[in-house]
This record gives C-alpha cells, structure tokens and sequence, in this order.
C-alpha cells in the first residue's frame, strides 16, 4: 500500500513540476502592439546638419551647431474617425547623440478601431503640467542640464553654436527656448496604417532654415544670446513658436 | 522505503521551487513613516504625497546637508551658508561660493519651510524639492552639476545603501536626493519661543515686550502685524516692495513673473529667530533690527510698486522709545531649543 501511494505520489509531483518549468513562449503568442518611432533628422534645407560646420542663409549670418538639445513631448497620431492616440511622454533628443535622435512609443490598437492615420502631432518643450518642477525623472531629470533652477522652467531646446556677422567675425550663438509660453503642438500631415506586430519609423525633418526664417526672419546680430530670462524676450520666443510651425515635415516612413 | 521517501522529498522540494510565488524577494522595502512633531503654536503642514516623510529619508538628508560632497570641489556643504546657530540662516550680508564670489542675495533661514507656498527671496523655486536644485549648480555657489554630484554618490561607500533604505531605489539619481534634502528641512520647525510660551499663558512678557508687542499690531504705529501676522508663522509670505529703494536694483519677483507690477517686490520673511537670523532684507542691508523697524518708521522710499500699507503710513509715527520696544518683543521669537537642537545638527 505504502509503496504505490509512494510511487504514485512521486509521478504526481513530477507531473506538477514539469507542468510548471513547461516552456510557455512555445504557446501561440498574443500579438504585440505597433512600436512607433519618431526618428529626427536636424537639416538647414536640405542639408543634415553637422556639429560644427556653417550654413548660410540668404541674408548673410551664416551659423553653425556645436549643440542642439531640446524636448519632444506628448507625440500623438490622430487617425480618420479624429480619434487623438498618444505614444509617447516627455523625450530628451540631442541632435549629436545617436542614441537621443528617436522618441519611441506605443498604444494598442483593435481591429474595430480606425487604424489609419493622417495626422501627427507632438509639443517641442515641456508641457506646462510638467513644467512647474525639477522634482523629476527619466528624460526629466535635472541632471541633464535642460533645467533653471533660479526659476523652476526646463529649457524646451538649446542650440549653441556660432554665426559670421557683417564683418566677417565669428560671434557666439547661444539660444535657450523656455517658459511655459514657449510650449506649443506641432501638427502635421501623414499617411500611415497601423497594423500589430509591426514598427514603423517616422522620418521627421526638422529643418533650421524655416526655424530662423519664416514668417519672422530672426537675425543673429544683436540678438544672439537670448535665455528666455525677461519680457524682452517674449517677440523672440514668439516668433520661434510661430515659425516651428513650419519647421517640422514627414519625409518616409520605414515600416519593419 | 527510505529510498521511496528521499524520492518524494526530492520531487516535493522540486515542485516547491518551481512556484513562482516563492520566488519573491524576502528583502523588501520598508522605511519607517515619521510623523512631524508639530507644536500648538503651529498649523498642520501638509507633506507632497510624492515624498512622505521616513526616519531613513529624513536620516540621508540630514547627511546631505552636511555633506560638502554636493559641491564642485568637496568643500562646501548646504550648512556653510545655512548655519543652524544663525536659524539656519547666513551671519554674513553675503555667502560666497566655492570660488571665493559673493551673492547679491542675503542667504535665507530655515525654519518652518513646510509652510511656504514657493522659495527664495523672488519665490522662483515652486516647491522644496525645486529649490535644493539650485544651489547645487549655481556657479557662484557651490558649483556643481548634478551629473557629478550623482556620479559621486554612486561611487561613494555609504550611500548607495542609504538611499535603497530610504527610498528602495538601487541608482542614485538628482530626484531622489533633493528629496531626501526635503524631508531634513521639513523637520526643521520652530514654534516653542518666548512668545508661544506667553501665547499659551505659561510666561509673561516684560513690560517692554508687551509695549513692543502692542506697537507691533498698532495699524497707526508698528503695524507689522499687517505682513508679519501675530502668531504662527509671522508672515503670511506675500510678495511686496517695502520701498527699500525707489528704483530696485535688485528687481526681485519680477524677474520670475516678468509682470511690472512686481518689480521690486520680495517675500515677506518670517519673523521666528530673527534676532539671530540677520543681516537683514533681501541683500543683507541692515544689520541691525533697529534698522529695520527705523526703515518702516521714516526710511522707506516712494516707489511705484510700494505696498500700499506703507504707501499710507505716516513717516516718523513711531518714537525712539517704541521702535525699540518692538525690538525687545520681536527678540521673544528665538526659539533656543531650536537653535540648539542636536537632531538638526550635523550627524
């Protein structure tokens, strides 16, 4: 009797054990969400930028980027039923670091859900719920240096460089974008369908003629180191927020 | 039979270790919540619920403060400039900084912090958390960046494990330590003075104290008490221009709202400990309170954002004998136990 219990016994818990270590990824997988990746490319035209180096602009002052840093926040893609899909947070990009030239997220989609989309639309800078203290972290975190401290406001995108005055001369180029009244959505057309199990690769361009240019032509002289510190900065901030609009642009997109 | 029995045991311990749930980590996270001791001359502080106060995190921030680890050349530490003999205040019109330059700015106490809306003199920092960013970095400060001080306190022996006690991380990142700052200064409260003792009808003022103490709310005389309220806090931490210059050099609140109408404006200080918490004003001007009440007395300047109490208030009303019982009843607000509280002191 107490022999077969025994064996009995025995074949059960090894039965259970087996059960337990079986490999579960043999199973049919549950099929996994679209990864979108918003991939920026940093161009004056048509021309991607390189660190150091000058393009010219139709009115003299040539410039250049020794760096190029700010937030992209909030990216959303809406589809044809106007329906807005958030993918991503708050993402530090950093035009010189390869590893900081792609915001990348997610959301679910199901088959009875319009997933063809037309428009995308993402903040440059931090959007105001986020922008009243340094108490963060992640891409937030004030160990980054995008951050006031003198007055709680992260710094929405910092381009240093240089210019070529009127003389000739080399002049320094230091612009820090920020306050609240700097944050602003950027909208614009796509074409995509978003099926699961697939990643797509948003090409945006983000192009620095049209940042500097239009409709408000910013000039370098005189006015070529601006830290969003005072009311006088307020027609500059203005008028980057305004000509961003027509700085951003999707070239392709890469579906994998 | 003993055979068959040793099978079981194996099979049965197998099956046990498969379980998922007996994998957990029996080590978990648990700091030990601590409640403010709050006296009856003060009201309830509230506490952001993302950064509840804990013995080990009050422990590391304290650790922190004393910690010259935070600045660029490891010399200088949050009590340089914040001395707790002082009310955690600067003894000096101005702090200087690892680099041997001074501030424009007179360095403000520590005391009952958890009370205020907003920090430093202009109110640019949002929350406490905020604030402790910003000395860190300043250059004319203690000169560091985060990214360095992070780093150093990765590498150092003790506080990696210090944080994991008080917080359950296991990297070391800026949020984590001006938080730990945070919880140190909430505990920094002061509410057991003179005065509260009075308040409470366990002490009499003097005759003096109760003249200066009557001056003080006089709306025709002192009245102090229309921005340093009696009682509690001894400010209600408005922003205002006190004429101290008809056009402020130092533009104060203005330089965070970018509103005109700010200009020259700077919080109004409380008044516990200031006996020991001078120089005065934003930039240390005064270094007597005599000085001080003087300036409200007849020493203000008209200036277009002065405060409108000050805007009315007749120039010399107060006499010499006054001013100088204001004075004696203001010194009732030093709070020695707090002064000299070794849990505040460097650990």
């Amino acid at each position: 009797m107490n022999k077969n219990f025994l064996k009995a016994f025995s074949f059960i818990a090894l039965a259970a054990m087996m059960w337990g270590c079986r490999d579960k990824e043999t199973e049919t997988p549950t099929p996994v969400d679209p990864k979108i990746n918003l991939i920026f490319s940093h161009k004056v035209g048509d021309e991607e930028i390189v660190q150091g180096q000058f393009y010219s602009r139709n009115q003299g002052e040539s410039f250049s980027f020794d760096m190029l840093k700010y937030y992209v926040s909030e990216a959303a893609l809406v589809n044809t039923a106007g329906d807005t899909l958030y993918f991503t947070g708050h993402n530090l990009m950093d035009a010189f670091n390869p590893s900081r030239k792609k915001a990348s997220g997610s959301f679910p989609i199901d088959d009875a859900q319009m997933s063809t989309f037309n428009e995308l639309i993402f903040g440059v800078g931090v959007s105001p719920a986020f922008n009243t203290s340094g108490d963060q972290a992640g891409d937030l975190d004030p160990a980054f240096g995008m951050i006031w401290t003198w007055s709680t406001g992260y710094i929405f995108m910092k381009h240093e460089g240089q210019f070529i005055d009127s003389t000739g001369a080399t002049q320094p180029l230091l612009y820090h974008l920020g306050t609240s009244r700097a944050y602003q959505r950027y909208s614009m057309p796509i074409a995509v369908t978003l099926k699961k199990d697939k990643t797509y690769d948003i090409h945006v361009d983000f192009n620095f003629a049209e940042v500097y240019n239009s409709p408000n032509l910013i000039t370098f002289t005189d006015n070529n180191v601006i830290q969003s510190s005072g009311s006088q900065d307020i027609p500059w901030i203005n008028s980057m927020t305004q000509n961003m609009r027509n700085a951003f642009s999707v070239s392709s997109i890469q579906i994998k | 039979m003993k055979k068959y029995s040793f099978f079981v045991l194996l099979m049965m311990t197998m099956v046990v270790a498969s379980c998922d749930r007996c994998k957990d980590n029996p080590q978990e996270f648990q700091p030990t919540p601590y409640t403010l001791d709050i006296p009856s001359s003060l009201p309830a502080m509230s506490i952001p619920s993302t950064n509840p106060l804990t013995v080990e995190g009050i422990a590391l921030g304290r650790k922190l403060f004393y910690d010259p680890i935070l600045s660029g050349n490891n010399t200088q530490s949050c009590s340089n400039c914040h001395v707790q003999a002082s009310g955690f205040a600067e003894p000096f019109q101005y702090s200087t900084g690892i680099d041997g330059i001074q501030g424009t700015r007179n360095a403000m106490p520590l005391i009952n912090l958890g009370y205020q809306p907003n920090f430093f003199w202009d109110g640019g920092a949002t929350d406490m958390e905020s604030q402790a960013l910003g000395p860190v970095t300043n250059p004319i400060e203690m000169h560091e960046t985060w990214q360095n001080a992070v780093i150093e306190l990765r590498n150092h022996p003790d506080y990696p494990a210090l944080f994991k006690q008080a917080f359950g991380i296991d990297q070391i990142t800026s949020q984590y330590v001006v938080r730990a700052i945070a919880q140190f200064e909430r505990t920094l409260i002061s509410g057991n003075s003179k005065y509260d003792r009075y308040a409470q009808g366990l002490e009499s003022l003097t005759g003096q104290e109760m003249l200066g103490m009557q001056v003080f709310t006089d709306p025709m005389k002192g009245d102090c008490n229309h921005c340093h309220v009696l009682g509690s806090t001894f400010s209600d931490f408005e922003y205002r221009n006190t004429g101290l210059d008809s056009i402020p050099v130092d533009e104060g609140r203005f330089s965070i709202t970018w509103n005109n109408a700010d200009k020259g404006k700077f919080k109004t200080p409380s008044l516990r400990n200031i006996e020991v918490t001078g120089p005065y004003m934003h930039d240390g001007r005064f270094m007597t309170l005599l000085e001080c009440v003087e300036h409200y007395n007849s020493g203000f300047h008209y200036a277009p954002n002065l405060d409108a109490n000050l805007y009315t208030a007749v120039k010399g009303r107060m006499s010499l004998e006054e001013m100088e019982a204001v004075v004696v009843f203001m010194k009732t607000l030093t709070d020695h136990e707090f002064l000299n509280n070794p849990k505040f002191g460097s650990p």
